[in-house]
């Protein structure tokens, strides 16, 4: 398992560490929500941690932001966000998963009024709440009450709330739930013009085509525990060399007789009938393609790089394997 | 930010959350409307004792019935032939009574329904029957005088102002401790939905990331202390209005029969106590003021404790809490006729208490010299570890969802804390 000294290696970035997260356990009655977790945030960068549900994600997220504290291990913060006090609130920003806004508040009041719970003076506030709106074209919604908004529009003042007193570090839990795909470009661009700011970005998500677009580095939890983390192109080197092969084809072919070829990794039928193959290497490749043309006729041949979807379900499905077998743990 | 600017924003936020000008407008208007209501039915209940009764009356010879002064009462004799008839027309309600006097010293009112009135005509009778059986006796003019002379009896109590401001301090401490009773209701209302809401609304995390537990429930407490303060402010200022306004009436169209306490409060034409003697007490306002201001902060840092625990205020059973403020408030009305007996000097030490009966006694009774800053201690020293203890809850309770915890659980985050 690497620690955060052997993270802070990956990906070729050279700034400082803005939070290194060591051994940090986390148990709830005889569950262990968290399992000796190990990694640093690094300033400027955009830090995704994925999982399934019920990975640890959101106990990570909350001790991160002081709402729980960890059972054992550390959580440091960079001077620039401490303060003599312990870990400084007002240079931090927070999107919780569990949305939630002063529905029966003015919008331009109730963000002012966050901001100002960071530190904002509440004139500085409520100018940052009107531009923000200005700029996500609810100028003129923002006297009206939150309620009234769409709940596309809701979610984006939820996440300028997170962001309206230019944290360092904005933890942004889940940012793309809920919206629709074209929100979700918007969140995406939003998120890349807060880093191009300054601002380092730790987030959690589902959409795993969404955060290999967006993230430096990933973290890839399951049960507690970490499985893997590095920048994409790292987990892709580490998990998967081949590129994926899509073959058109015509006629049925029996997935288990074509998984049980040694060269192949994994196989499954797409919506539209075609056929992924996942090679177990590249030197592969062509083993994998006559096997399969053993088995149906191919009428065509497309190759893709492996996504990060295709990593993080190999991974953690490697994952649950092992723990089935003992030797995960 | 400092904790105390914090506090106070989030105080501000609370209060312009909840504090909406125009239903305390509306509210103040309604208490002057029902003022006005009920000034009008009272005289037109008025009016209608006022309206002449008659009642015949069959009595031996020689033996009358004089109509009391302030009533309507018409006594009509009559012969005891017609007694049949007389007793039909009551029941038919042609006649208001008939008056049967078998001898001077008793008699039966026939009547054909319940009225105030009748009572009048049981005194009018008992005094024509004293009368009779006087000049039975047959005495001197100068001892049927002397006889109806009634005692000589004054009461000194030194200040002749004393009695008028004991009345008046009676009419403040009923008046507090109505007034602090609302302003707490009011305030725990507000807490209990503003900290639910806030649960359902699902914005704990947001604001917990920003501040701590204790800084969020210290600036609710208090900006909800202010709603709850200005709104009590606002019914007080109604209730005045509501007293001016039906003096007013009074001055113009005449005092009814009956007096209203709320003109008397007023100090209006109607007779009654003056309450300038309490109004210009400024140590009055100030420990009524000071102790109604603590007794809000001690009673909105438990129920807000109590709150955070609640999942759903429309099934939780704990929404009961807001009733238990009834209980010392019931007890100091009881402790008016005594304002200086064991059990109101103890309450108006006591925390839970402290802040209607201290005041009361303050304004009624001999409260000694070192009682105010020791129940000011007693209670500041109990608002602060409570404040400890229910910040502990409240950071808990704030994040739980479903499940509501057990009271063994919350004394043990207390403990632990």
């Amino acid at each position: 398992m690497p620690a955060a000294s052997a993270l802070l290696a990956f990906g070729g970035m050279n700034t400082p560490p803005l939070v290194v997260i060591d051994k940090v356990v986390k148990r709830f009655a005889s569950v262990e929500a968290v399992a000796e977790i190990s990694f640093s945030v690094r300033e400027g960068e955009i830090f995704a941690l994925l999982g399934p549900n019920g990975a640890g994600k959101k106990t990570l997220v909350r001790m991160l932001v002081g709402i729980t504290r960890p059972d054992s291990g550390t959580i440091t913060f960079a001077d620039s966000l401490t303060s003599a006090h312990g870990p400084d609130r007002g240079r931090m920003g927070y999107l919780p998963e569990e949305r939630g806004l002063y529905l029966d508040r003015p919008t331009v009041q109730t963000l002012a009024y966050l901001g100002a719970l960071r530190g904002l003076s509440r004139s500085r506030a409520e100018v940052a709440a009107r531009a923000w709106l200005e700029r996500l074209g609810l100028a003129d919604r923002s006297t009206h009450k939150i309620e009234t908004l769409s709940k596309g529009n809701q979610q984006r003042v939820q996440i300028v709330a997170a962001i309206l007193h230019k944290p360092s570090l904005a933890i942004l839990d889940e940012p793309f739930s809920g919206l629709d795909p074209i929100n979700q470009d918007a969140v995406v661009d939003l998120i890349r013009e807060l880093r191009s700011e300054g601002m380092t970005v730790l987030l959690s998500a589902h959409q795993m085509d969404l955060v290999e677009r967006l993230a430096d580095r990933v973290l890839l939890m399951n049960r507690g525990k970490e499985l893997v983390a590095g920048t994409v192109p790292d987990l892709r080197a580490r998990y998967q060399s081949a590129p994926s092969l899509r073959l058109d084809v015509t006629g049925e072919i029996d997935l288990g007789a074509l998984r049980a070829h040694s060269a192949i990794a994994d196989a499954r039928i797409e919506e539209d009938g075609a056929v992924t193959v996942v090679p177990r290497g590249e030197g592969d490749l062509s083993a994998a393609v006559a096997h399969a043309a053993s088995l149906v006729r191919i009428v065509g041949i497309h190759s893709e790089r492996p996504r990060l979807h295709d990593i993080y379900v190999r991974a953690v499905r490697d994952h649950e394997r092992r723990l089935e077998t003992g030797s995960a743990l | 930010m400092s904790s105390i600017r914090t506090v106070m924003e989030v105080a501000r936020w609370e209060f312009l959350r909840f504090f909406k000008m125009k239903e305390q407008i509306v509210t103040f208007t309604l208490i002057v409307v029902i003022g006005v209501a009920v000034w009008g039915i009272g005289r037109m209940t008025d009016l209608g004792r006022l309206k002449s009764v008659t009642v015949a009356v069959v009595a031996p010879e020689g033996f009358s019935v004089e109509t009391p002064p302030g009533t309507r009462i018409r006594f009509e004799p009559r012969d005891s032939a017609s007694i049949l008839s007389l007793t039909q027309e009551v029941d038919f309600r042609r006649l208001d009574g008939l008056l049967v006097a078998a001898t001077s010293d008793s008699a039966v009112l026939r009547v054909g329904k319940v009225a105030a009135w009748q009572s009048d005509v049981e005194t009018a009778f008992r005094a024509a029957s004293k009368d009779a059986r006087l000049r039975r006796m047959r005495l001197s003019a100068e001892e049927e005088a002397r006889l109806a002379r009634p005692a000589a009896w004054t009461v000194d109590h030194g200040n002749p102002e004393a009695r008028e401001a004991w009345r008046a301090g009676r009419l403040w401490s009923v008046l507090f401790i109505v007034l602090t009773l609302m302003g707490l209701y009011i305030g725990n209302a507000y807490l209990f939905v503003a900290i639910t809401g806030e649960k359902r609304l699902h914005v704990t995390e947001q604001v917990l990331s920003a501040i701590t537990p204790q800084t969020w429930i210290d600036g609710k407490i208090l900006g909800l202390s202010g709603v709850a303060a200005a709104s009590t402010a606002i019914v007080g200022f109604g209730f005045f209005a509501m007293g001016w306004v039906t003096a007013l009436l009074n001055a113009a169209f005449g005092a009814g029969v009956a007096d209203t306490a709320a003109g008397s409060a007023a100090g209006g034409a109607s007779p009654g106590p003056d309450l300038t003697v309490l109004l210009v007490d400024p140590m009055f306002l100030l420990v009524a003021f000071l102790f109604a201001v603590l007794g809000f902060f001690f009673w909105f840092t438990l129920f807000a404790a109590v709150a955070s625990t609640i999942n759903d205020p429309n099934t939780s059973g704990r929404t009961v809490f807001l009733f238990v403020p009834m209980i010392p408030a019931s007890i100091c009305f009881m402790g008016l006729k005594d304002p200086d007996s064991p059990l109101m000097r103890m309450l108006g030490i006591l925390p839970f208490s402290s802040h209607a009966a201290l005041p009361v006694r303050l304004a009624m009774g001999g409260l000694a010299p070192w009682e105010i800053p020791a129940a000011l201690a007693v209670l500041t020293g109990s608002i602060w570890l409570l404040r400890r203890a229910a910040g502990k809850v409240f950071a808990l309770g704030m994040l739980l969802y479903g499940k509501e915890p057990r009271w063994s659980e919350m004394w043990r985050w207390i403990r632990e804390a």
